[in-house]
Parts: structure tokens; sequence; C-alpha cells
């Protein structure tokens, strides 16, 4: 099990997340996001998000973010 | 308008201020339909989430003219860069619905909302639409937020013009309404409006190939030195985290006229490079533009087919609201408009995207190198087979399907 974070620092408000999740788990306040209890953790936000705004974290609270080879 | 004096029902709500939702209230509006349009955010136009091309053709057909007030720049074409820089260059009236203006999009939305408004449309900032109400199978209004306050609002018909996030249809669950996307039919953006830069202020240049896997790199100039450089990657390419704004940066990094550049707006967003949807309506409802993904899958543009679907919606709405039918029957008459003016043109080139999607560099430098060598009056299909047959007859039978 893991849980999606925001780091509000890097989003920019864009609304890429929320048009690409495919249980529509993801809300955008104008500014703000929001993930939903619904969310089934496949990572599609946070390879969406053009600018890295989105991570996940696992059970013992460990930050992780799929790496990049670019 | 004040939150005040909004009514408990209307016979239209547009949700969403951009150019699509814009174009739909106008036209509801001047058919004399007592029309609200709903925006979340606090300023229309802004931030940004666009390259800013346009064609100069969609301009007319929808009505529009031409204002300095929008109009950063004025191109005579395209240039497509392959990945070993051999280019060929398209005339503005045939390189798609991205090239002629270079827009000021902050100002043209607002332009667009201010037509809206002028022509008897309620409008409503920084109100958000967080729930689809429903009554016996047809959608009835929306849950509202505004400030700190809330208010259910019916209305007889819901426009869905929410852009890329379409989440209206999605929360509607309203039978045959789908728009999900897959991995292979979206795209992540990100853009540098660069100020210092060596642009041709006479082209909108595209690079495809591996620079932009499964999308492409744009320089799009809005003044001499200015210009909006911005990226596309297909999602299905990306694997790790920022890869959009990494590509982009990497591109960027080789480029001496453009890194250079000294950055003074980032633009962020999502575009869908999809078929459109299936079914654009249902009992009380229409999606209307990128909510509708209505987005061209190969070019990316899409504002110009998010106005023409809004304002087809005009007089249809009206005939069905005056009938006192909003059911999926009655409404399919939207649906059937906004196809006859552009899905032919939105299937031919997703197969097109579907094509290219894998195609390798060395393809791309095949493709460009053998075109640039003849002189292409328009690019068609058949012009582009006929002028590769001569030199890669084995890429012909490749792209053959495309047909
Ligand atoms: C980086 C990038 C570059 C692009 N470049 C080009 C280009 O060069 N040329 C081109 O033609 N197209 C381009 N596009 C596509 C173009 O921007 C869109 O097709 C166009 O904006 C679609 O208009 P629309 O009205 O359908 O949606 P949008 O312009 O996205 O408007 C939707 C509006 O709805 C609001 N909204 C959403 N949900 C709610 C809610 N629940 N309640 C209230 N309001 C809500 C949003 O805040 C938004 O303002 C680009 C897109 C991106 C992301
Ligand atoms: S991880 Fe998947 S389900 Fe969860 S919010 Fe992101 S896209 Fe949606
Ligand atoms: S895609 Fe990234 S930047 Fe855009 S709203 Fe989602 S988290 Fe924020």
């Amino acid at each position: 099990m893991v849980a999606m974070r925001l780091d509000k620092h890097v989003c920019m408000w864009c609304g890429a997340c929320v048009g690409v999740c495919p249980v529509n788990s993801i809300i955008l306040f104008e500014t703000r996001i929001e993930f939903q209890d619904h969310c089934t953790d496949c990572l599609i936000c946070e390879r969406m998000c053009p600018v890295g705004a989105i991570y996940h974290v696992d059970e013992n609270d460990g930050h992780i973010q799929l790496q990049s080879e670019i | 308008m004040l939150w005040a004096k909004l009514e408990d029902e209307y016979d239209v709500i547009v949700v969403g201020a951009g150019p699509g939702g814009s174009w739909a209230a106008k036209h509801c509006a001047e058919e004399g339909l007592r029309t609200l349009m709903i925006e979340k955010r606090q300023e229309i136009g802004s931030p940004v989430r666009c390259g800013e091309g346009m064609a100069k053709v969609w301009l007319d057909e929808l009505g529009i003219k031409p204002n300095k007030e929008w109009i950063a720049n004025e191109v005579q074409g395209a240039r497509i860069y392959s990945p070993n820089m051999a280019h060929i260059e398209v005339n503005e009236k045939h390189a798609g619905n991205e090239c002629g203006y270079v827009l000021h999009r902050s100002f043209y939305d607002k332009a667009m909302a201010r037509e809206a408004a002028r022509s008897g449309a309620q409008v409503l900032v920084k109100c958000m639409a967080t729930a689809v109400l429903k009554e016996d199978d047809y959608v009835t209004g929306l849950k509202i937020h505004y400030m700190q306050q809330e208010k259910e609002v019916r209305a007889k018909v819901v426009v869905a013009a929410d852009g890329f996030e379409s989440q209206i249809a999605r929360w509607a669950k309203m039978p045959g309404l789908r728009t999900n996307l897959k991995s292979k039919d979206a795209n992540a953006c990100f853009q540098y409006n660069m100020i210092g830069v060596d642009c041709d202020v006479r082209y909108n240049d595209f690079f495809v190939g591996s620079v932009a896997p499964g999308g492409y790199v744009w320089v799009f100039p809005k003044g001499e030195d200015q210009a909006n450089v911005g990226i596309g990657v297909n999602l299905s390419k990306i694997t790790g985290a920022a890869e959009a704004k990494r590509y982009l940066d990497k591109w960027i990094a080789k480029m001496p006229e453009y890194r250079k550049g000294k950055i003074i707006e980032q633009v962020c967003g999502g575009i869908s490079c999809s078929q459109p949807v299936k079914k654009s309506h249902a009992n009380g409802l229409i999606l209307v533009g990128d909510a509708a993904r209505m987005i061209d899958p190969l070019t990316g543009g899409g504002i110009a087919n998010a106005q023409m679907s809004g304002m087809l919606a005009g007089p249809i709405l009206k005939e069905c609201i005056e009938k006192g039918d909003v059911s999926e029957q009655a409404l399919k008459a939207y649906d059937d408009a906004w196809r006859a003016e552009m899905e032919t043109q939105l299937l031919r080139n997703y197969i097109a995207k579907e094509k290219v999607l894998d195609l390798p560099d060395e393809t791309f430098d095949k493709i460009i190198s053998a075109l640039s060598e003849v002189q292409l009056e328009k690019i068609t299909t058949y012009t582009l087979l006929k002028a590769l047959e001569t030199k890669h007859p084995e890429l012909v039978a490749e792209l053959a399907d495309l047909l």
C-alpha cells in the first residue's frame, strides 16, 4: 500500500494529473490538489505530472518518487 | 455578477470559461437562453495553459475579428525539423489548426468571456462546480461553491466545458459517457516563455523524434526575441517524474539560440491525443471542447474546436429547451453537428498520431529529408507518399494504411 502526496511548492495547478486519473480520484480546487480515498495507487498521475509535483509514501512513510533516466 | 443575484434556475449553466465555455455561453445567450457561466479560477485566462498557436481561417469561421489586443504575432507558416535537423516548410494555410497567429491567451480568453457577458450571459469567477445534480436519469443542475458559500443551482442543460480535467462528465455517471484516457492518448506538456532568444518571427517551428517521445518540441515566436518554447511528451513514453520538463530542459541546453533565453513564464498542462468521445451528450448534459476530447491528436491544437463546438451548441440547445425536450435523443443533434464539422479530420489525425508514436528517429529523418527535397504545395497524405516513393519505397508500404 502506498499513498499519493503532493509537493505544493512544485505544483502548477494545471490539472494534468486530474485528467488522466483512471478512477477520477483527484480534484483541483483552483490551486490546491486533493487526492481522494478511492485512489488505486496506479501512479499514472505521478508519471503524468509535467513538473514532478506528485510523489508517494510507502507504509513506513518513506518518500518515493519514480526515478527518471532523462 | 454578484453571488447574491444568483438565481435558483437557469436554462443553461456552462462549467468553465475557457474558449469553449465562453463561446457556448455567448451563443446560448444570443439565442435568448438564460445562461450562467461559472469558472473556478479567480481570473479567466490565467494561468495560461497553451502554446498559443491558432489558425487564421478558424477565426473567420468562428465569427471572431482579429484584434491586436490578443494577437502577439502573425506567422506565414510552419517548419518541421527531423532529429537530424533537416526541415520542411509548410505554408500557413496547410499547416493545420495551430498556425497563423500566436495569441496572448490570457487576453484572448478574457476577450471571449467578455463577449459572452455582453451577449447577456451571467458570469461568476472563483466559482467551482463540485457535484452534478441528477433526478430521474436527468442531469438537472450543479452544486457550486463560491468563496465560503455553497448552493444548488438547476439548469435545463448543463454544458460541461471544463477542459482537460473533464470531471463533470465523469461525476455525472451517465450511460455511455466516457472521458477517461488511455496512457497513449495523453500528452504531458511544459513550456517556457523566453526573452532574448533567436527565433524567426515568420515561422512556428516543430521538432519531432526522440527529443520529445510521442510528441514534439515547439517554438512559437511571440515577438522578435520572444517565444513560447514548449514540449509535449506522450504519457505512454514517460517512466519517471517530471519528464516533460526534463526533456525540454535537455533540448534547450543543446540549442544555442534558446539556451541564452530568460524565462518570464512557466506553463504546464495536459492534452489529449485521443479520438473524440464516443458520445458527448446525455439527458440534460452536453460536453464541449477539451472535455469532449476534441483536441487534434496530431497537432495538439484545441482552441478552435472547443469554440466551434460551443458555437454549434447555442441554436441546438435553444431548440431543445424551447420544445421542452432535453433528452439524450434530442441533444444528439449537438453530437451530430460537431462531428459533421470536425470528426473526419480528428479521426484521420488520430491514425497519423498512432503511426508516428513509435516512429524511430531514422524514419523521421528519411521522411523529412525526402520531403525537403521536393517543393510541396500542400502536404497531403498523397503528396507525402508520392514524394517518398522514389527515395524510400519501403516506407510507403509502412505508411500506406494512413490513406
Ligand atoms: C501546454 C499546452 C499547449 C497547448 N497549445 C495549443 C496551441 O498552440 N494551439 C491550440 O489550439 N491549442 C493548444 N492547446 C490546447 C488548448 O489550450 C485547449 O484545447 C483549449 O484551451 C480548450 O478550451 P476549453 O474551453 O475546452 O478548455 P479550457 O481552456 O481548459 O477551459 C476549461 C476551464 O474550465 C475550468 N473548470 C474546470 N473544472 C471546473 C469546475 N469544476 N468548476 C468550474 N470551472 C471549472 C478551468 O479552470 C478552465 O478555465 C494546448 C494545451 C496545453 C496544455
Ligand atoms: S495513483 Fe492512480 S488512482 Fe491514485 S490518484 Fe494517481 S492516477 Fe488516480
Ligand atoms: S499535474 Fe502536477 S503540476 Fe499539474 S496540477 Fe497535477 S500535481 Fe500539480
